[in-house]
């Protein structure tokens, strides 16, 4: 009976306890990367979470190993090339559904050919994976310090979905900037989420965020190798932007489904 | 594997340290105001070439010489451990030689990779201060591989022949091969369709062909990377057998 009371005061306790490192790490990490956006900063901002995690745990003392900040390479060099793969897979399968789907509002250019496209992948994947470093940023503060937390205080799938809402809050201020922001907001949601299930289950299975940012640097440079080759209607494809939306998003939805079901099923 | 590369950074933290701050001086050449001082001097209207000019040597000028600062520190890395009892006490660690040659790579790797943040870091605070967009990254990220590809070239060299002698006998291998290629090429039993002229043909008829330079052009850059990481795998693994043959030439 006591042992029962003893236990669930602590998991209040432990409860508690990580409320307030999430509130102190939004209170941090919501506002600045808002100030720095609305005085045009479109690079630097990227690190703002890294830097609320990392205060967060020095201020609440929690090891700053669980931040998960460097590469464990021993037994986890699949989840790497899987990594590398995976961001490939997502950005390149549905832009090239677009002109097989929709060949109306996009067609391949007269320079594209096979080789040329192939290359242009090959050469956007190599800068990509090089610059992983600047989305670690968001990466440590989402994957290791966040998403763990969440997982805690509300199992996998609300803790995804509360992530992906967060990142999505998070960028408030890029978003207000922009034409049509109900739309822009709704379609990054979406992918926040989706994007989440497969970063949260590499990051688990490889014990670093370093996949997660190649993932999400990938997902980001590599969609411009197969893009920058389309001749795109603009009117056509405003007209059908949701059937090319949710087509582009094919291969996330796959991906993050069985990265999902994985998560649930603790397979890392 | 991370603790010797702790002992690396430790050992090397006077180097580090001056290396750090050369890159630092050398990179507030990206931020002097170039337009403004061309203006001053009078020269802007004449030579708006100049200035932009100026704004692409600049950054290649300046990254050039930071790569130059880091070969430095690379090839200082191995200065340090080039002693008998040092080797036979990691060799007979858990990570054994294989493990030291790692940390050495890994070293090289990381120092390079640094030149990378840093020109991130560089560009951001271009665009924050100046307002205009702009990024050096093509110069820095083909710098990097240029960078690890001659590592991969030199560091068999010094682990099996030390520091001190690894270096000359690499540039008398790679001078010995071209010299040989050339006489080959001058004096050689070559094929008939093979000649200096119709190499010099080939090459007009080619730069006339726009697509196919591009198209040339697009794939020694994509594919420059791959090869240089393999190049780099493949000269880890020849290293790991020529390191037991290389503490031979150790001083105690």
């Amino acid at each position: 009976m006591i042992n029962k009371e003893n236990t669930e005061n602590s998991q209040k306790t432990e409860r508690r306890t990580v409320i307030k490192q999430l509130v102190f790490f939004l209170l941090i990490c919501l506002p600045v990367t808002w100030i720095l956006n609305l005085l045009g900063d479109t690079m630097l901002f990227a690190f703002i979470p890294a830097i609320a995690a990392t205060l967060t745990c020095l201020i609440t003392k929690v090891k700053l190993r669980e931040l998960k900040m460097f590469p464990k390479f021993k037994g986890h060099i699949k989840i790497y090339l899987f990594a590398i793969l995976c961001g490939v897979f997502l950005s390149v399968f549905g832009n090239l559904l677009l002109p097989v789907c929709f060949p109306k509002v996009a067609v391949f250019g007269e320079e594209a050919s096979l080789v040329v496209v192939v290359l242009s992948i090959f050469l956007f994947t190599a800068i990509g994976t090089i610059q992983f470093f600047i989305l670690m940023g968001e990466e440590i503060g989402w994957m290791g310090f966040l998403f763990p937390r969440m997982e805690k205080l509300c199992g996998t799938t609300l803790a995804l979905v509360l992530t992906g809402v967060i990142r999505t809050i998070w960028h408030l201020a890029l978003l207000v900037q922009m034409e049509d922001f109900l739309l822009n907001f709704a379609t990054l949601l979406l992918s926040n989420i989706l994007l989440g299930a497969i970063l949260d289950w590499v990051t688990k299975a490889s014990d670093s965020v370093i996949p997660a940012s190649v993932i999400h640097v990938l997902t980001n440079a590599v969609p411009s190798a197969v893009l920058g080759f389309m001749v795109i209607d603009e009117t056509l494809y405003q007209a059908n932007y949701w059937g090319i939306y949710f087509m582009t998003l094919i291969p996330s939805v796959i991906v993050a489904g069985v990265c999902y079901w994985m998560l649930v099923k603790k397979k890392y | 594997m991370w603790g010797l590369l702790y002992k690396d950074f430790s050992v090397m933290k006077k180097d580090l340290l001056i290396c750090g701050g050369s890159v630092l001086g050398i990179s507030l050449l990206l931020f002097i105001p170039w337009e403004s001082l061309l203006q001053a001097s009078g020269v802007a209207s004449e030579f708006l070439n100049a200035e932009s000019m100026i704004y692409a040597i600049t950054p290649m000028v300046v990254y050039i010489c930071i790569f130059l600062v880091i070969s430095g520190v690379q090839s200082g890395i191995f200065a340090h451990d080039e002693r008998k009892v040092f080797s036979a006490y990691i060799t007979s660690s858990p990570m054994g030689g294989n493990g030291q040659v790692l940390s050495k790579y890994y070293m090289t790797l990381l120092l390079s990779f640094g030149v990378v943040v840093w020109g991130f870091l560089c560009d951001s605070f271009c665009t924050l201060i100046s307002g205009i967009k702009g990024s050096a990254a093509s110069i820095y990220i083909t710098m990097f591989f240029v960078q690890i590809l001659l590592r991969a070239v030199e560091m068999p060299f010094i682990i099996r022949f030390g520091e001190k002698h690894g270096r000359t006998y690499k540039i008398l291998l790679i001078s010995a091969i071209a010299f040989v290629g050339i006489v080959y090429l001058l004096f050689g039993p070559l094929p008939e369709s093979v000649s200096l002229d119709s190499f010099f043909e080939f090459i007009i008829r080619f730069s006339k062909n726009e697509a196919a330079v591009s198209t040339t052009m697009l794939g020694v850059a994509a594919l420059f990377p791959y090869i240089v990481l393999l190049l780099y795998y493949g000269s880890y693994k020849i290293s790991c057998k020529l390191y037991q043959k290389g503490v031979n030439n150790y001083d105690k």
